[in-house]
Order: structure tokens, then C-alpha cells, then sequence
């Protein structure tokens, strides 16, 4: 086992990271930010959606720190109306490390996530899609809520297939399907009970560089770890590479040592990333951690210039 | 004579050419008694000479010439309007503000953005934003961009909210400052071909971000004392003296504004307040609405639920069943996902309250049905009077299917006029833009029924509804759907009793019957005697509520808005 790295415990200054957790009613979002909840070791603000609920989404989140806020409905022939907007600007006034909004069962989550770009005091984490394996299919037949779902799948980094466990062989397979066309070229990961690796959520805590590396997870080998210890790199191929760093891997974080500048903090989420010059990085050299679904992904090759594999 | 019960206090008469009642069993008078702001009898000169020598009586003949019917009862209406006028209007056509000024009317882009400079010009703070709204790019050949608006001021502010209320006009400076330039991810942002951004804004997040720049002038806030009599002046200037808040949140501090608002002495208008489901978890919404209907006098009736359930057709937000937008665009949005709106419709029926439910398109206004279908099934209720509103695209089928299970339309025909164009070109294609707003198949299959104006979505003007449900006629002059084009007195029960009972308020208003309020529109002329085509033309001198007179600021010799032109030969489509 590699020894965790070195790095100071906070994203960038000031921006606070935002998650968004999309997916129609019943696919597990609550159970989702609960478990993320549950994991915490840093102040989470919670958004969660609460009008006309009969699964009590709400009180299913427990939070005893004022730190869960509820969007009650706006009217949709008025987009003015109040909603995410205010409730982002209360959760930021808390001074949390970290927001997650739990899109409503019909919201659309690249929609909720523009909010998180526009925001200055704010950048966009991550944007989850959850569904359910075992009503997928059903859903997307439904004339009144197929188009629904479907859109639900636009803009997301990570697509949740939950409850795999009750779905059985043929369901699981037409989810599956569905995903396929969906989702093209998106990890989907399966789960039950919405037992994600929370290293995988977490914009601002070390877990991620915390947590064991190097070893293919317990989780249905679904998730793979990357390293990356190697020498410093010129800015010009650096960047280029981070653009084109393929979706599948999820996440990926540390120091990197740049060809006459010196160290600078990377952040790279599915293909959103940026350098923060100028940190307190104790030892030198680039060393990264990454978190993905292919198994053999040569993180060191890509950084350093070398094309993607054919059939990558 | 001292036995009669109505001899506590004076009673006057008001004497009028012809009172159209609304009342079958006696349709038209000349005199009408009122005592205590009810209506203490109805007649003719004959009835009158009787009562004179029976009460002490005052003869009010200042509407000698005039035309009296009951005040007219717009049940989808948002006290918003009160508000809005706040800023600036950049409508297409001309419409009155409460004050009675003819604003808006402006055919260019040229001319939006002149009427921008004044106004700019007027302003002293040079931080100070300058927010306008009603301004509907479908009328105009060119798009509007953040030029245009750069050029009306570079440094302030400046914010447009479009007709539709689903986008939004800045300027460079409202970019700048909500952090929108150079966001190529944000959709909501749009750009022109060459990927720069035009200065319209659409969705949650960017319109947000505009109305965070400007602050207190877009600020989203409940109803207040001032936005209920500014509101009750525009119904006044309408002939209207009942009418819904067709959405509110009803939380103690709007519940305080209806309740000090409606006790003032002049207040001119009774208000009719719908609890907004979706802004309410369910138990807590129930329990608010139960509280509220214990609330209220006689100014203030409580006790409604909104259920909001698809967007607007105009919006492309409507839910539609196959085939779909004629365009082509993607099917619309539900506010919450169907399964919660089945069980709020279920919990809040069987909680015994009466429900307006939003529904623009056919799958929506066909899902409630359905659903209530089963509540009703389930937990049958005589009389519940739930009303679909809106209900723009039911067909024939739905429209049997609400007679057979009593539910009732309120149809929007305004839209006929204001956007039927677009119905026909793009949203609906048309052969379903002929049947949109079916008050004829709503009339031909028993269907109770009203029609409305959604204001401030469009203007408050029961007359000009009217208009657009018997004469169907687009802003281009196409005649939609003649087949589904109502008779004027049919029409005219629409805005008055008809609209009362979806209020469950027709034994107080909505006719003039001895009992019911002295609730009375003055108006010019007979709407049931002038030519279909000109009934728009009625003009509203004022309105009579609980027998106190409240004069229209709309000056007589002002012509009528909005400004149609009415094609020599109308074509039929």
C-alpha cells in the first residue's frame, strides 16, 4: 500500500464545491445524500427538494445543523420564481466546505448545475444521475414521464444505476440497454442501496488521497485507483493533456510540479479541472491520485503526452 | 311600514337605461334597490315607484343612461399585476396601466429601445437598474441583443423580462456583473452563430443571476398592502369587483396583507386567494388550507388549492400528448414528478378542498382527469366544483369525460388573440390550433365553463376575453376555429355567473338577484346589443361594489386597448 499524499485540506481558496444529484422519484438521491452525509468529516450544506412529498424526503435527512436547506416549488411558467437561486445563497452564507443539491425528481441536473458555474462563489463539482434498475425501463415507456427521465441523463459525469440487487437478470439488462443509449460513453456505475465510494463524491475532503491506492476497490470492480509520481511538466502539454483526459476517469487530484513554475494543486473532475499555483506542497515532483472505471488507464503516459490507445 | 327586515338603514336606488341581471328569471330591469351593499330588489320604473313609497329611499340617476350588469368575476387572475407596473412595459400592444395610461404599444426594436432611452433618461442614480417586462420578440423580425440595450445605457443595468416570463434581455453590464460572459457550458446563456452571447437569458440559473444584478427590483416577494390596491384599481378600471390570487403561498405575512387590505373602507374589489400546493410540503399544506378557510369576510374568500402541473404551451413547457409540438420541440415539463401530483390532487380532495388545477396542455389536463377519476371514485363528493384552468388543448373526449365526472373549464381566450398566431405556425400546427381554448365543445357537451386572462400574463379585461371567445380572432385577424366561437350571452355568463360558480361564490356574486351583493359594472352601451366584433369596444365607466361607486381611470374618450386591427375580411382558418 502506497502512503497517503501530502496535501493541504482545502479546494480552491474560497470557491465552495458544489454536487448535484439528479434522477427521478424512487432512484435513491435521498439515500444517496444521506450516505454522503453519514461519511462526512467536513460541514456538507444540503439542498433538498420537499413540496408535495409523500416519501418525506426531508425528514428522511437529518441534520441538526442548520445546514439542510428545503427548495419548495416555483412555478415553472414563471422561472423567476423562488427555488434554487436563494436557497444556494442561504446554504453559502453558512459556510459550508461543501453544497449538494438534490435536484427534484423531474428537474433536469445540468439545468440545477448551471447555477454552480455562475455562481463566483461556487464551482461545479460533479453531477450525479441516479436510476432505479428496476423501473427504469417501465419509466422511459411511461408517455407521461419517459421524455422526463430520458433528459435527466444530459450533462451528467456519472450515471448511478441503482438497485441492482432487485432488479433481476432481464431488467438489469434492459437498464442496462437503456443506458447504453442514454448515457453513450458515460460511467455508469452499479450499485444497491446507493453504496457509491464516497471518495468518489467528495470535492474537498482528502478521502480520496487518503484512502488506499493503488488497489482495485471491493466495489464490483466497478472503480479502479490511479497514480501518478513522475517529474515535473511543461504547462503547454500539461493542459493539453487535462482537456483530453478520457470522462471515465472521474476524478483526479494533487500536486503537480510544472517545468518552471513549480508546484500548483490540481483539480480535474470528469473533464472540468484547474490549477492553483502557488501552494504549500512539502515535496516536490507531480503526484496525483485519480479514480475511474478503466482498469489499465495509463495516467502517467497521458500526462506526459502520449495519445490515448486506440479503442480508448 | 316597519316589518320588512330591510329597514335598518337608507336604502338607495340606482336607475340605469338597462341592467342586464344575468339572472334568467328576470334578465333585464331599469332599477335596482340596494340597502346595506346588497341588492334589495330588481324592477322597473313601476317596482321602483313602489319601493319609494314603502322605504326611505335615495334615486341614484347618474347611470340613467347607462348600462348596469352584475361586476364582472375573473377567476384566474394574479394579484402580480399590482406590482409589475412598477416598471417599465414593453408590450407589442398597447395596454392600460392602473393609473389609466395607455402604455406598451411599440412596433420596433426601434421603438423599444427609444422608450428605453426615456425612461433611462429619467433615471438619477446612475446604479440604479432599470427593469422592464412585457416585451415579446415573436412580434418582431429582428431579435433583440445586448446592443441594443448597451446603447440605451453601457454602465446601468438593464434587465427585460419577455411576455412569456421564460427569458430575459441584459445588457453587457448585467453580464458582467453575474459572472455570464465567457460561461460556454451555461446554456441558459444563448449566443449568436459566431458563439457570442446576445444578452438573452433563459432557465432557472442565468435569469436567477439577472435578477440577483439588479436586486430589489426583481426581487421574488409575496403579496403586500400596496400590490392589492394598486390590483383593485386595475379591476375597477375593467368593470371587475371579484377575482382570484390564483397562486400564493399564504404564509402569515400575505395572509395579514389580504386580511388588513380587504377590511379598508374603499378597497373596491372581493379577492378570492388559492393556496399554491407545490410551495408547500403535503400535511402542511393541508393543515394551511383547513386553517385558512376559517379565515376571511367579505371581501376575502379562502379556502382554494392551486395545483400547478405543466408549464405553458406558448413556453414550449406544456405536456403534450403525441404528436406533440407541431415544431418539433421536445415534449414539456412537469412542475413535480406526476406520481406526487397523484397523490397531492388524491390528499387534498380528500381532504374536502376544492382545487383549480393548472393544465395548458392535453396529457396534463388528461392526467387530472384521470386522477380525478379515481378520487372521485374513491372518495365520491357532491359538488365538489374542481376546475381544470387553463385547459387549452382538451379535445372532445376529455371535455365528456369532465361532464361526466363534474369538473369544470376555465379557458384561456385570450390567448386566441395574443399568441394564436404562434399556436398555429409552431406550437400547435393547425388543425389543433382551430380547437385550443374550446368554449364552443365546452358549450356543445355541458361542460361548465369560464374564461380568463391570467393576468398579468395578459391583460385584465373580461369584455376583451369575451371578445376573443366569441370572435376568436388572432392579433393577424385570422378567424381560429370558427367552429369553436361562443355566443355573446354565452360569454357573458362566463365572466360573470359562470366564473362565480367555479368560485362557489354564485349566491353572492356574479347576478344581479335580490340577496347577492351590489356588485355592478357601469358600462356604456348593452354588450349583448352591440355587434359580436365590437364588443371590446364596450367601454367600463366604473364599478359598483357593496353599492359604493368607484370611477374607471380610464378616460371615456381613450380608445380602447389592446390595439387591434381588424382586418376588412377576416379569413377563417
Amino acid at each position: 500500500m502506497t502512503p497517503p499524499l501530502n496535501v493541504a485540506a482545502r479546494p480552491a481558496p474560497g470557491l465552495i464545491p458544489v454536487t448535484v444529484i439528479g434522477g427521478f422519484l424512487g432512484s435513491g438521491k435521498t439515500t444517496l445524500v444521506n450516505r454522503i452525509l453519514a461519511a462526512a468529516t467536513t460541514r456538507i450544506a444540503v439542498l433538498v427538494n420537499d413540496f408535495g412529498d409523500i416519501n418525506v424526503d426531508a425528514a428522511l435527512i437529518r441534520s441538526d445543523d442548520g445546514l439542510t436547506l428545503e427548495l419548495s416549488g416555483g412555478c415553472i411558467c414563471c422561472s423567476m420564481a423562488e427555488g434554487i437561486g436563494p436557497a444556494l445563497v442561504a446554504a453559502m452564507e453558512k459556510g459550508p466546505d461543501e453544497i449538494l443539491i438534490e435536484a427534484s425528481g423531474v428537474g433536469e441536473p445540468r439545468r440545477v448545475a448551471e447555477f454552480a458555474l455562475l455562481e463566483r462563489g461556487l464551482k461545479l463539482d460533479m453531477v450525479v444521475t441516479m436510476a432505479n434498475a428496476v423501473e427504469l425501463a417501465a419509466q422511459l415507456d411511461d408517455p407521461l414521464i419517459g421524455d422526463t427521465v430520458a433528459r435527466q441523463f444530459d450533462g451528467a459525469d456519472l450515471v448511478v444505476l441503482n438497485h441492482v440487487d432487485a432488479a433481476g437478470d432481464a431488467r438489469l439488462a434492459e437498464a442496462r440497454a437503456a443506458l447504453r443509449r442514454l448515457a453513450p460513453g458515460k460511467t455508469v456505475a452499479e450499485t444497491t442501496r446507493a453504496a457509491l465510494p464516497m471518495e468518489l463524491l467528495a470535492g474537498s475532503t482528502l478521502s480520496l488521497l487518503s484512502a488506499p491506492q493503488g488497489d482495485p476497490m471491493a466495489h464490483d470492480h466497478v472503480f479502479h485507483r490511479y497514480r501518478v509520481d513522475t517529474a515535473p511538466l511543461p504547462r503547454p502539454a500539461l493542459e493539453a493533456a487535462l482537456d483530453a483526459l478520457p470522462a471515465d476517469l472521474l476524478r483526479l487530484k494533487g500536486w503537480v510540479d510544472i517545468t518552471g513554475e513549480g508546484p500548483a494543486l490540481l483539480q480535474w473532475v470528469a473533464g472540468r479541472w484547474e490549477l492553483i499555483p502557488g501552494s504549500d506542497a512539502q515535496e516536490s515532483g507531480t503526484h496525483l491520485v485519480g479514480i475511474g472505471t478503466q482498469p489499465d488507464l495509463d495516467l502517467t503516459g497521458l500526462l506526459s503526452g502520449k495519445p490515448l490507445k486506440t479503442g480508448q | 311600514m316597519t316589518s320588512s327586515p330591510a329597514t335598518s338603514s337608507a336604502v338607495t336606488i340606482f336607475k340605469a337605461a338597462r341592467i342586464r341581471t344575468m339572472n334568467p328569471n328576470r334578465a333585464l330591469a331599469t332599477h335596482v334597490a340596494v340597502r346595506d351593499g346588497r341588492i334589495l330588489a330588481v324592477g322597473d320604473a313601476t317596482d321602483c315607484a313602489a319601493w319609494q313609497a314603502t322605504w326611505d329611499c335615495t334615486l341614484d340617476e347618474r347611470f340613467a343612461q347607462r348600462t348596469l350588469m352584475p361586476g364582472f368575476v375573473e377567476a384566474h387572475g394574479h394579484t402580480m399585476e399590482g406590482s409589475l407596473w412598477n416598471n417599465l412595459f414593453l408590450g407589442y400592444f398597447e395596454r392600460t396601466a392602473p393609473n389609466g395610461h395607455v402604455e406598451g404599444g411599440l412596433k420596433s426594436i426601434e421603438a423599444v429601445v427609444e422608450k428605453l432611452k426615456e425612461e433611462e433618461a429619467k433615471l438619477t442614480d446612475p446604479d440604479q437598474a432599470l427593469v422592464a417586462w412585457g416585451f415579446d420578440p415573436i412580434y418582431y423580425s429582428e431579435r433583440m441583443t445586448r446592443r441594443h440595450l448597451d446603447a440605451v445605457s453601457a454602465t446601468r443595468p438593464i434587465v427585460i423580462m419577455h411576455a412569456s416570463l421564460h427569458l430575459l434581455n441584459v445588457n453587457t453590464p448585467v453580464m458582467e456583473r453575474g459572472n455570464m460572459l465567457g460561461q460556454s457550458n451555461v446554456e441558459g446563456i444563448l449566443r449568436d452563430a459566431e458563439g457570442v452571447e446576445t444578452g438573452e437569458l433563459q432557465e432557472m440559473a442565468a435569469m436567477n443571476m439577472a435578477a440577483r444584478v439588479v436586486g430589489e427590483a426583481m426581487a421574488v416577494r409575496d403579496v403586500d398592502a400596496d400590490t392589492l390596491r394598486t390590483y383593485g384599481r386595475a379591476a375597477v378600471n375593467a368593470g371587475v369587483t371579484t377575482t382570484t390570487d390564483l397562486h400564493q403561498r399564504l404564509n402569515d405575512d400575505s395572509l395579514a396583507a389580504f386580511l388588513s387590505v380587504t377590511r379598508e373602507a374603499d378597497f373596491p374589489i372581493r379577492i378570492v386567494p388559492a393556496l399554491g400546493a407545490i410551495q408547500w410540503a403535503l400535511d402542511e399544506g393541508i393543515a394551511r388550507a383547513r386553517e385558512l378557510k376559517t379565515q376571511g369576510n367579505d371581501r376575502l374568500y379562502m379556502g382554494l388549492v392551486k395545483i400547478m402541473t405543466d408549464g405553458s404551451i406558448q413556453g414550449f413547457t406544456g405536456r403534450l400528448k403525441w404528436p406533440g409540438y407541431h415544431n418539433g420541440a421536445p415534449n414539456g415539463l412537469w412542475n413535480v414528478p406526476p406520481a406526487q401530483l397523484k397523490a397531492m390532487i388524491l390528499a387534498y380532495h380528500e381532504a374536502g378542498m376544492q382545487m383549480h388545477c393548472h393544465v395548458n396542455g392535453d396529457q396534463a389536463s388528461e392526467f387530472v382527469i384521470d386522477v380525478m377519476e379515481e378520487a372521485l371514485t374513491k372518495a365520491p363528493r357532491p359538488d365538489h366544483r374542481h376546475v381544470l384552468q387553463h385547459c387549452q388543448m382538451a379535445d372532445r373526449a376529455q371535455f365528456r369525460r369532465m361532464k361526466a365526472l363534474g369538473l369544470s373549464a376555465n379557458l384561456f381566450a385570450n390567448h386566441i388573440f395574443y399568441w394564436g398566431e404562434q399556436h398555429y405556425a409552431l406550437t400547435m400546427g393547425p388543425d389543433k390550433a382551430r380547437r385550443m381554448d374550446a368554449c364552443g365543445t365546452a358549450l356543445a357537451e355541458g361542460v361548465q365553463f369560464s374564461v380568463h386572462c391570467d393576468v398579468p400574463v395578459t391583460p385584465l379585461n373580461p369584455l376583451f376575453t369575451a371578445w376573443c371567445a366569441v370572435n376568436r380572432l388572432t392579433s393577424e385577424g385570422r378567424i381560429m376555429g370558427p367552429e369553436e366561437c361562443l355566443p355573446v350571452e354565452e360569454a357573458l355568463k362566463a365572466i360573470t355567473i359562470g366564473a362565480a360558480y367555479q368560485l362557489k361564490l354564485d349566491h353572492l356574486v356574479g347576478s344581479i338577484e335580490v340577496g347577492k351583493f351590489a356588485d355592478f359594472a357601469v358600462l356604456d352601451s348593452d354588450p349583448a346589443e352591440v355587434e359580436p366584433m365590437k364588443l371590446r369596444e364596450v367601454r367600463v365607466l366604473g364599478t359598483i361594489s357593496a353599492g359604493q361607486w368607484y370611477q374607471s381611470a380610464i378616460p371615456l374618450d381613450q380608445a380602447p386597448v389592446p390595439d387591434v386591427t381588424i382586418p376588412d375580411a377576416p379569413v377563417p382558418a
